[in-house]
């Protein structure tokens, strides 16, 4: 049992005894006895601290309530003397009981990394510390137990839970070749895994350490209330004095010390910060500090980037057409062309192309045009792979018959694609994508919950975006848009109300600066894009958002009522001590209890169910 | 210069994260401290040929607070 838990119980105890004794028995003198023991037993460890801290020339509350204290004994006063100090122990110790409850959902992410994993050397396996690992080992994975590591698997077949990253329980499945990340659990399966990342590096490591920096971003409201409390105390500290030489009530100068800790005000705040912010963590939503609760919670305007966020982003090929050669040659060029590049467009034709199995390993340069398409150089090709846009610009000749072929494809796809070999189209592939579950119903609720206006800005053509968008309730589409007019169309929202901006790739980046609130979505999100945003959402959920901003608006709420509760108290404090109302003892309960309701309205943010076991 | 994050045992009232945050700032050859209360943890910058990791961790001990870890950041 702690030092301070022990206290606590023994004054605690002594004061009920004397409760009991004055109640059945006329003995003032052990009364007395009781009470000055129960002073000092939880006075003692306050005055300790006090003293400790003026060593170093601090002055703290500590020391404010010693001499409260100290004083009441000299007036007679013990049993003010004995439930103040007792109170203000007492206090402490359940405020720091609720408040790492606050954090429990928090912690319990931090502690999901394994301490252990099981290592494949030469075909021997042994169990090693995770600190041991390095890039390049390969690790045993069994069923129920979580990877340690970021890697890739080299064999084995398993259902992995992955809702330490992403929020999302039900099981992904996962082959050789695919992708794993630490800490997520090996439902049913077994797995080798040739290590990636560890520690730190890992994708959950890093998503730890935006945690930990989000809960040290200061919210402006806090930076408000924290100026206020630091004026606060000196205040009632010169009061005291003054009321003192006017009045010469030493009882009332002494009360005045007693309320004179801005714990309420200090901490309202902070907790309904960390709250929020864990909140959200259970839904895969990662807020990067308390700043940007508060600007969700204003949103007016969102701006979606299409693909990746109300699509799902893994657009297939659905049609190709090839000019005096074979459909295989198109998907060929634009594949060796494409090699590498991280765009949505791109993984579908290489994923075209290794479906029908077609090779390409040439090494090649290329150039980007964002928005546009890119060009690749090898020895012997020049190969355009792009938009309408960027054929015209590099004066690829488009003839009439081919014009006509556009438009019809264009009319039954959402995305159409030109590829020309060293100036000469060869054909084009029609790209589609489709919507994310939910999607629909996340734009109603979204609306409902008092958003404004919802555009999207894309890329793609207008009539693409708008074939697979049509049915969603969207105020404008705004499309063909370069980064940097992804960036313009933000700004100009901006000037109607405050402006989030969903996106994944490098391309929206631009925009997720500019935007008040740049929010990152999907496994898919590239790193530039959650580097930029000020949220991230780690799943593919839409109805995130709904949550994201349900989420900000009764976080910012609890932090209104904490702020008016705390400040509220304080001033029915003054008034109450001021008129001789309230005393020593129930001043230092009225302000402990305020401590506590405070830490336990922002409780209210967190649900009941955590999702992460 | 050197960066340390310290875990401390939980702190219950707001105005000790402001006492350890005066106290390591008066130290010398300590640039920049952070006292995060809600997670209970002390980010320090210091430079480290004018003051130890240990004689900061003393002082956070000498005002009654435990360190329950060092790390470097």
């Amino acid at each position: 049992m702690s030092h301070q838990k022990l206290t606590t119980i023994l004054s605690g105890s002594l004061l009920l005894l004397y409760l009991i004794i004055n109640q059945f028995m006329d003995q003032p003198v052990i009364g007395q006895v009781l009470l000055i023991i129960a002073a000092i037993t939880s006075g003692l460890p306050i005055l300790w601290h006090a003293l400790q801290a003026l060593r170093f020339k601090v002055m703290s509350i500590e020391l404010l309530v010693s001499i409260a204290v100290i004083g009441a004994l000299f007036l007679h006063e013990f049993w003010e003397a004995a439930a103040v100090s007792f109170l203000f122990i007492f206090g402490a110790y359940l405020e720091a009981r609720t408040l790492s409850k606050t954090r429990s959902s928090l912690e319990s992410m931090i502690r999901l990394s394994p301490s252990t994993a099981v290592r494949l050397v030469h075909g021997i396996s042994e169990t090693v510390d995770v600190d041991e690992l390095v890039a390049g080992d390969t690790v045993i994975v069994k069923t129920g137990e979580r990877i340690p590591v970021d890697g890739i698997i080299t064999r084995g077949i398993a259902g992995v839970n992955q809702s330490s990253i992403t929020g999302e329980s039900l099981p992904a499945e996962k082959s050789i070749g695919s992708e794993v990340y630490g800490t997520t659990i090996v439902e049913n399966g077994y797995l080798e895994i040739l290590t990636k990342r560890v520690g730190e590096e890992t994708t959950y490591g890093q998503l730890m350490h935006l945690l930990e920096e989000a809960q040290e971003a200061k919210a402006p409201t806090q930076k408000f209330i924290e100026k206020f409390a630091s004026y606060y105390t000196p205040t009632m500290i010169i009061a005291a004095v003054i009321v003192f030489l006017l009045t010469r009530d030493i009882r009332l100068a002494l009360t005045l010390l007693v309320i004179s800790c801005p714990g309420a005000m200090v901490i309202s705040i902070p907790v309904a910060i960390v709250a929020g912010i864990g909140q959200a963590a259970k839904f895969g939503i990662l807020i990067k500090g308390g700043e940007f609760i508060e600007k969700a919670a204003k949103v007016e305007n969102i701006a979606f980037d299409k693909t990746g966020t109300l699509t799902v982003g893994l657009p297939e090929v659905n049609s190709v057409v090839a000019f005096s050669t074979s459909e295989d040659e198109v998907i060929r060029a634009a594949a060796q062309a494409e090699m590498g590049s991280e765009h949505h467009l791109a993984k579908a034709i290489l994923h075209e192309a290794a479906k029908r199995g077609i090779v390409s390993d040439q090494q090649t340069e290329y150039q980007i045009f964002p928005g546009k398409g890119l060009i690749s150089v090898s020895l012997n090709e020049t190969i355009l792979v792009g938009n309408m846009r960027l054929a015209e610009e590099t004066g690829i000749v488009v003839n009439e018959f081919q014009q006509e072929k556009f438009t019809t494809m264009q009319s039954r796809t959402a995305t159409t694609v030109l590829v020309s070999i060293n100036g000469t189209l060869i054909g084009y592939i029609g790209i589609t994508d489709k919507l994310r579950n939910n999607s629909l119903q996340t734009l109603q609720q979204l609306k409902k919950e008092g958003i404004q206006r919802i555009v999207v800005l894309t890329g793609d053509t207008y009539t693409s975006a708008h074939r697979t968008l049509g049915q969603l309730p969207i105020d404008e589409i705004y499309a063909e848009l370069l980064p940097t007019e992804k960036a313009e169309a933000v700004r100009q929202l901006k000037q109607t109300g405050v402006t989030a901006m969903v996106g994944d790739g490098v391309n929206d980046t631009l925009a997720l600066a500019e935007s008040d609130i740049g929010i990152a979505m999907g496994q898919g999100a590239t790193d530039a894009a959650i580097v930029t945003a000020d949220i991230v959402i780690l799943n593919e959920k839409t109805t995130n958002f709904v949550e994201l901003f349900r989420i900000s608006r009764s976080t910012v709420s609890i932090m209104k009522q904490n702020i008016i509760l705390s400040v509220g108290v304080v001033f029915i404090l003054l008034i109450g001590v001021l008129t001789k109302k309230v005393l020593m003892d129930v001043g230092m309960m009225v302000h402990e209890l305020s401590v506590l309701a405070v830490i336990l309205n922002a409780m209210r943010i967190s649900g009941k169910h955590d999702i992460i076991k | 210069m050197e960066k340390r994050i310290f875990q401390l045992n939980q702190l219950s009232c707001p105005t000790c994260a402001k006492k350890i945050e005066t106290v390591l700032k008066k130290t010398n050859g300590v640039e920049e401290v952070s006292v995060i209360f809600t997670s209970s943890k002390v980010k320090v910058e210091y430079n480290e040929t004018l003051v130890e990791a240990v004689e900061l961790i003393d002082k956070i001990h000498r005002l009654g607070y435990r360190v329950m870890e060092s790390k470097k950041a």
